[in-house]
């Protein structure tokens, strides 16, 4: 009896917040799932402040994935790619499934897990990308794209002083940082790597942000092309995690990454890195 | 000195007779074998390499400098019986990559594969293959209309339905207007609206857009999310004043949207539109 009372309050408390009927059931599910069992005790450590929040902080961000010297830009569908593992439902031994769309927010992904604590927690991950057509030609006259790159520059630079974990995916503009504007180009319609190599803009502004952050995020993942150049001397030996590459990316590798890891991290499994 | 009888029944007796002869004998046999071995060898060998190379080469095709890119796709040409190669691992993990070398070498041999296995493609990377090898008038216009006929199927995945309003866009392939209607507002995922919302800009801009289809527009702005609201309000800004009668009434709803940065732009562009 006290069972069916207490799924009852906890229906009414989803509803009363508004919440969908699958967000509900998400929560319920997390509720009667098993707690996670860690036994090395630094992992247990890094876990235990990663989740120690009733809402966790997450962000995935694709930058402006052009494929000069073609027209074609591809984060828009890779990111649907990701979506789509994202809304599927779980199968054993993955965990980066079974979350819940905000239907007023389409970047606004939800799923509860169960913390380490015993208690509930809520996921909130917001998947945003840069570009808004797979045209380049078409995307540098059109003025949504202008919001469409600043928000997700805000969500990147905003996430590295505030998030709990956050992730790039896109282009390293051969040492210039991340980037989620259309392409600087050559005379030749070639990306001018001369300028990003110089001005350096994208990591000058993680630098900035990481510098201003009070608490910088538990991980920070920069999935794109020889990345471990891409973060900054002075954050080497901080307190985020980085996960790089120091090697060049394939796009279809880069994605697999992003959903190895975050299964990873929501199953509170032990890399090598902890 | 006694021999054995083996020896004597042996077929090659002469050898004892002829040694000089028999030596050179054993080492030219020796030789063949060995050439015989080796040719085996690398008649399979650049089978065998390529089968693990291309996949090295084809990653080289993006991310590397245009010399890089190009030696890749000048060496990947060279391996023999590629699109059998690539038919097989279509299927397979490896998917993309030979998504990229058919689109990138333009092999209009894997036409036929490209076609059956799209149809199920959750990924929508498939059809930019098949974008790639629209050469021709005639393959256009062939395509052109299976991707309509799948764009309206119930069972075509969202990510497909993105790439074909893309295309069909681009394309300037018309939609009729109750087709449009259906993917502005009824289709349950936001990416797919959002594309067929960026298909109509897409017509305008063209200047083949109908007036008729701006009318729709009022309805997606009382839909969510925000962000489709938000596209729609910037497709308004950029369009023709001569159209601005059509959708300048639509504003009234979201000079009081919910989502601050909706109202905030609503409020500008009514502002703007009425000086």
């Amino acid at each position: 009896m006290k069972i069916y009372f207490f799924i009852l309050l906890l229906f009414c408390t989803t509803k009363a917040n508004g919440q969908t009927t699958e967000l509900f059931l998400n929560r319920f599910y997390a509720l009667i799932s098993k707690q996670p069992t860690i036994s090395n005790s630094q992992c247990y450590k890094k876990y235990s402040e990663l989740f120690n929040k009733n809402n966790i902080d997450m962000r995935i961000i694709f930058g402006y994935k052009d494929a000069r010297p073609a027209r074609f830009v591809a984060d828009r569908y890779e990111r649907l790619t990701l979506i789509n593992s994202l809304l599927a439902h779980c199968n054993s031994n993955r965990f980066d499934c079974d979350f819940v769309r905000s239907a007023e927010d389409g970047d606004l992904f939800i799923k509860y897990i169960k913390g380490l604590d015993n208690k509930i927690h809520k996921i909130e991950l917001r998947l945003v990308n840069s570009s808004v057509s797979p045209d380049d030609e078409a995307n540098i006259k059109d003025p949504f794209q202008i919001w469409k790159s600043n928000n997700a520059a805000e969500l990147f630079y905003e996430g590295l002083k505030h998030a709990d974990i956050i992730f790039y995916n896109g282009h390293s503009r051969d040492g210039g940082g991340p980037d989620f504007l259309p392409p600087r180009l050559t005379n030749k319609h070639h990306i001018d790597y001369h300028w990003y190599r110089t001005k350096k803009l994208g990591i000058k502004n993680m630098k900035q942000a990481l510098n201003m952050a009070e608490k910088p995020p538990a991980i920070i993942g920069l999935f794109s092309c020889h990345s471990d150049q891409l973060v900054p001397k002075s954050q080497i030996s901080s307190r985020s995690e980085w996960i790089t590459s120091k090697k060049l990316l394939y796009f279809a590798d880069a994605l697999q990454n992003i959903k190895d890891n975050l299964s990873e991290i929501l199953s509170m499994q032990c890399p090598n890195k902890f | 000195m006694e021999f054995s009888t083996q020896q004597v029944h042996s077929p090659f007796h002469f050898k004892t007779k002829y040694s000089k002869f028999y030596w050179f004998y054993s080492v030219l046999k020796r030789f063949f074998q060995k050439a015989f071995f080796v040719s085996l060898l690398l008649l399979i060998s650049p089978y065998l390499e390529a089968k693990q190379n291309w996949k090295f080469l084809a990653k080289r095709f993006t991310g590397e400098s245009d010399l890089i890119r190009q030696s890749s796709i000048n060496q990947i040409k060279k391996i023999p019986n590629l699109e059998n190669l690539l038919k097989k691992e279509l299927s397979g993990p490896d998917k993309f990559i030979v998504l990229d070398v058919i689109a990138t070498l333009k092999l209009t041999g894997l036409l036929p594969e490209l076609i059956k296995y799209s149809e199920y493609d959750e990924t929508g990377f498939f059809y930019h293959a098949l974008n790639a090898l629209m050469t021709t008038t005639s393959l256009k216009h062939k395509l052109s209309q299976l991707y309509y006929s799948r764009l309206l199927n119930v069972n075509t995945p969202a990510a497909a339905k993105v790439v074909i309003l893309d295309t069909l866009g681009r394309l300037n392939v018309s939609l009729s207007s109750a087709d449009l209607k259906y993917l502005l507002l009824d289709e349950s995922l936001p990416e797919v609206r959002s594309a067929a919302l960026y298909y109509l800009r897409t017509q305008f801009t063209n200047k083949t857009g109908q007036e008729r289809d701006l009318i729709l527009l009022k309805e997606v702005l009382d839909t969510e999310p925000y962000q489709i609201r938000l596209q729609a309000l910037y497709f308004f800004s950029e369009l023709n004043t001569t159209y601005q009668s059509v959708w300048l009434p639509f504003l009234k709803s979201c000079l009081t949207d919910k989502n601050p940065e909706v109202k905030q732009f609503c409020f500008d562009l009514y502002q703007r539109s009425n000086k």
